[in-house]
Formats: structure tokens, sequence, C-alpha cells
């Protein structure tokens, strides 16, 4: 395996954690009736900061354990290069996760068009096809790294 | 437009140059070995001035390395 599939399944991983952390955290939140009043849109963005916060500890951490954890295995470190092969690999991936993003905020603003949603549902909606576009890049990413094209 | 192939022969090359490795020649032409296992099972088509490095690794043109085949 490789040091580039190494990081796509940290960042995978990651994605993973935030993904289901948000999530709980979240119903927690709707739970306890928090998501309601004038500061429910202050709350969804200092949740979105912490949340950055703790997607890069996250990946600090997973990556120090698959990093320890291959090692162990493979008794070998091979060198990170990025060669043009990484970089095209990368393009496809941000095109990706542009384009479900995209259509994940459209769909959202079709929505509060619509008043199909309350607006602190649609600031959600927008960090939640976040995390779903770059899960999704990620693995067309190793996909075409185990693959190829 | 009808669809082509591009297909290579880096594995004899290697091969008539003393069994070069996947790893010395990534070495050569600045590439991971991975691109280098990719390019030879043909899972991935290089750009053209990483055709031209490995074609110059082998000191031979870039024709005898690479090969594009059209299919009807």
């Amino acid at each position: 395996m490789s040091q580039q599939e190494k990081s796509v399944i940290v960042s995978l991983i990651t994605s993973l954690i935030l993904f289901v952390f948000f999530a709980f955290y979240m119903f927690g939140l709707h739970e306890q009736g928090r998501l309601v009043g004038p500061d429910v849109y202050s709350l969804i963005g200092k949740s979105f900061f912490l949340l950055i916060g703790g997607g890069i500890a996250v990946s600090i951490v997973v990556q120090i354990l698959v990093t320890i954890i291959h090692a162990i295995v493979t008794k070998g470190y091979e060198p990170m290069l990025n060669d043009e092969r990484d970089k095209l690999y990368s393009l496809k991936c941000m095109q990706i996760i542009l384009l479900i993003f995209s259509v994940g905020f459209m769909a959202s603003m079709a929505l509060l068009a619509l008043e199909m949603v309350a607006p602190h549902i649609v600031f959600l909606l927008i960090i939640f096809s976040m995390f779903i576009a770059n899960f999704i890049g990620d693995l067309v990413k190793l996909f075409l790294y185990r693959g190829g094209m | 437009m009808n669809k082509g192939q591009i297909s290579n022969n880096i594995r004899r090359l290697r091969f008539d140059h003393d069994e070069m490795t996947q790893k010395e020649l990534a070495e050569k032409t600045g590439v991971s070995r991975q691109t280098i296992v990719a390019i030879e099972k043909a899972k991935y088509s290089p750009s053209l001035e990483l055709a031209f490095q490995i074609a110059h690794a082998f000191g031979r043109p870039v024709q005898d390395v690479f090969s594009y085949e059209i299919f009807e």
C-alpha cells in the first residue's frame, strides 16, 4: 500500500468518525430542544468550527495510528512522492467532491425555496452534503489507486 | 470517435536492461514505483513528458516503448 492510499484511508476514517460524531451531536441538540430560537445559527456556526478543529485532531491521531500499524505489518517505509498520477487523481477527486457538494447545496436551496424545511436544517444539510461529498471523493480516489483507470 | 488503447513494452525493456527493477526505473523518471506499476499494467496512461522520460531511460525512441491501437 502506497503512502497516498494510506492518506486516503486516513481521510475516509476521519470523515466517518466526524460524520457519526457530528450527527449524534446535532441529534443531541435537537433532543434538548436547542435547535430552536434565535441562537440556533450561532450554535451551528460554533459547532462547525469545533468540527473543523476536531477534524484536524482526529486526522492527526488516525494518521499516526495507521502509520504505526502499516510500518509494523509491512516492516518497511516508502517515502511520499507526489507525481503526475497523484495530481491527476487528486483533481478527479476534487471534481467529484465539488459536483456532489454542488448538488447538495442546490437541493438544500430548493428545499428552502419551497419552504419544505426550516432554515437551520438547510445549514445542517449543507454541512452534511460537504461530509458526503468528501467521503465519496475519497472512495473514488481509493478506487482509482487500487484499480487504476 | 473510435476508442483506442495505449500498450507498452516496459516489462520486456526492463528485462533487456539487466532486469532493471521498477524502483530503478521510477528513480530515473522521477515518479513513484506505484506509477510505474500502473503504467506497466496499462492501468494508467502517462503524460507525453513521462512517456519520453521512460523511453529516454531505456535509450529508445518513444514508439519502441509505447504503441497506440485504435478499435474500429
